[in-house]
């Protein structure tokens, strides 16, 4: 009886140490990883008349939305609408 | 670490208030915190649980929104909407941090390692899965739109910039014809943070069209599984909605009701991209899913049908 608990006791602990090793290992990668990760976004207005002959991407300003008038359009004079905003990853912008 | 991410996004709605001219942003955040729970109806007697919960639903609601109206006074209602979503953003942050902090003290308490050792485990993938929240709490409180708002940003295309009527609480409805089909199109009233009430829209609307309704199309967001592609556009059946089941409920009564078809697009994206801003793929998606709509209601229906496009989803930064 005493044996078999002492085993059980022994098993415990080892299997202890390998997840408290296993868990160092994974809190330690993940730190990594979210430092790697999320590279800096950029948010993005893009702009295109209503008869869509016209069209312009320019950096998001605050107040911007979707459906937002922003001007009339220098070919026809038509308004011009915000009609995408969306984000970048600075990478991507550069290639 | 947890509670350092929690303390981030109360921050940030609170540097937002601040900046708003809200004074004492502090404790009008922590005031939100605690309060407005929802409780479950009850569900082992079914019937008319859905009326309950929707009600429970629009009391939580409207005492949220009148309260953060009520500090807030000579504000667009927006502006408030963009508020009354952070705030619930952050407090269901805190709301996950005290039930961690539960288990954790428990844990302690009667010395339950496994309780311990359980937590430890999960704490690393639980807080990767809330790091987007607090960044979505920037989108909105800048009004940019997120993955979720790629229902609305469909409906935007199809109807531009004609008139909204508004038809629900903060839920507009417009017409527009395409090629011979009367076209109504739903979707939440923007540019504020609101997902609206579809459901009842539609119920409203068919009411007025007397039931005279062809086809129900419904655009929504939709959770992809790992290793699908982002931005990837699916057609199928049924209602495509994510509330807990009043505004689902509505949409496939109506349906069976006026005997309309239901069609769902859904664009795939995972619950980090739902909530985080647009992203560029996204962006290209909801141009896909805009002319999956236009084939369905070209090949499906006639012309001189009446056909209603549902954009579910939050309508952040859409008019
Ligand atoms: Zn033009």
């Amino acid at each position: 009886m005493d044996g078999a608990s002492g085993l059980y006791l022994v098993l415990f602990i080892v299997l202890m140490v390998i997840l408290v090793i296993q868990m160092v290992i994974n809190y330690i990668t993940s730190k990594k990883k979210a430092q790697q990760q999320e590279p800096p976004v950029k948010f993005i207005t893009s702009i295109s008349c209503i008869n869509n002959d016209y069209r312009i991407e320019r950096d998001y300003s605050e107040g911007d939305f979707v459906g937002k008038i922003v001007g009339s359009c220098p070919r026809c004079g038509s308004p011009l609408v915000i009609d995408k905003i969306f984000s970048i990853t600075i990478q991507q912008q550069r290639k | 670490m947890l509670e350092a991410l929690v303390n981030e996004g109360i921050a940030k709605v609170r540097t937002y208030l601040s900046k708003l001219g809200v004074d004492r942003p502090h404790e009008f955040v922590t005031r939100f915190l605690d309060n407005y729970f929802a409780i479950n109806p009850v569900d082992i007697e079914p019937t008319d649980i859905i009326r309950r919960m929707a009600h429970i639903i629009d009391t939580a609601e409207h005492k949220f929104k009148q309260d953060v109206a009520a500090r807030l006074p000579n504000m667009s209602k927006h502006t408030i909407n963009n508020i009354a979503v952070s705030l619930s953003i952050v407090s269901a942050l805190h709301t996950v941090y005290k039930i961690l902090r539960h288990y954790y003290l428990l844990g302690r308490k009667y010395e339950n390692w496994l309780l311990l050792m359980q937590l430890a485990l999960v704490l690393p993938q639980i807080v990767k899965e809330l790091s987007p929240y607090v960044k979505a709490i920037d989108a909105i409180t800048k009004g940019i739109p997120i993955g979720d708002s790629v229902g609305p940003l469909v409906a935007y295309k199809l109807i531009g910039l004609s008139k909204r009527d508004e038809i629900e609480e903060d839920t507009v409805v417009s017409e527009v014809n395409i090629e011979g089909r009367r076209v109504f199109v739903i979707k939440a009233k923007g540019p504020g943070a609101t997902v609206g009430k579809p459901g009842r829209a539609l119920a409203k609307l068919v009411e007025r069209l007397q039931c005279r309704v062809d086809r129900i199309i419904t655009v929504d967001a939709a959770l992809k599984l790992e290793g699908e592609e982002t931005g990837e556009v699916a057609e199928g059946a049924g209602a495509a909605i994510g509330d807990p089941g009043p505004e689902k409920i509505e949409i496939e009564r109506v349906a069976v009701r006026c005997g309309a078809p239901l069609d769902a697009v859904i664009i795939k994206m995972s619950s980090e991209e739902a909530i985080k801003p647009l992203s560029k793929k996204l962006a290209e998606a909801c141009e896909k899913a805009y002319q999956r709509v236009l084939e369905i209601i070209k090949s499906r229906t006639k012309p001189g049908d009446t056909v209603i496009v549902i954009g579910v989803g939050n309508s952040v930064g859409v008019y």
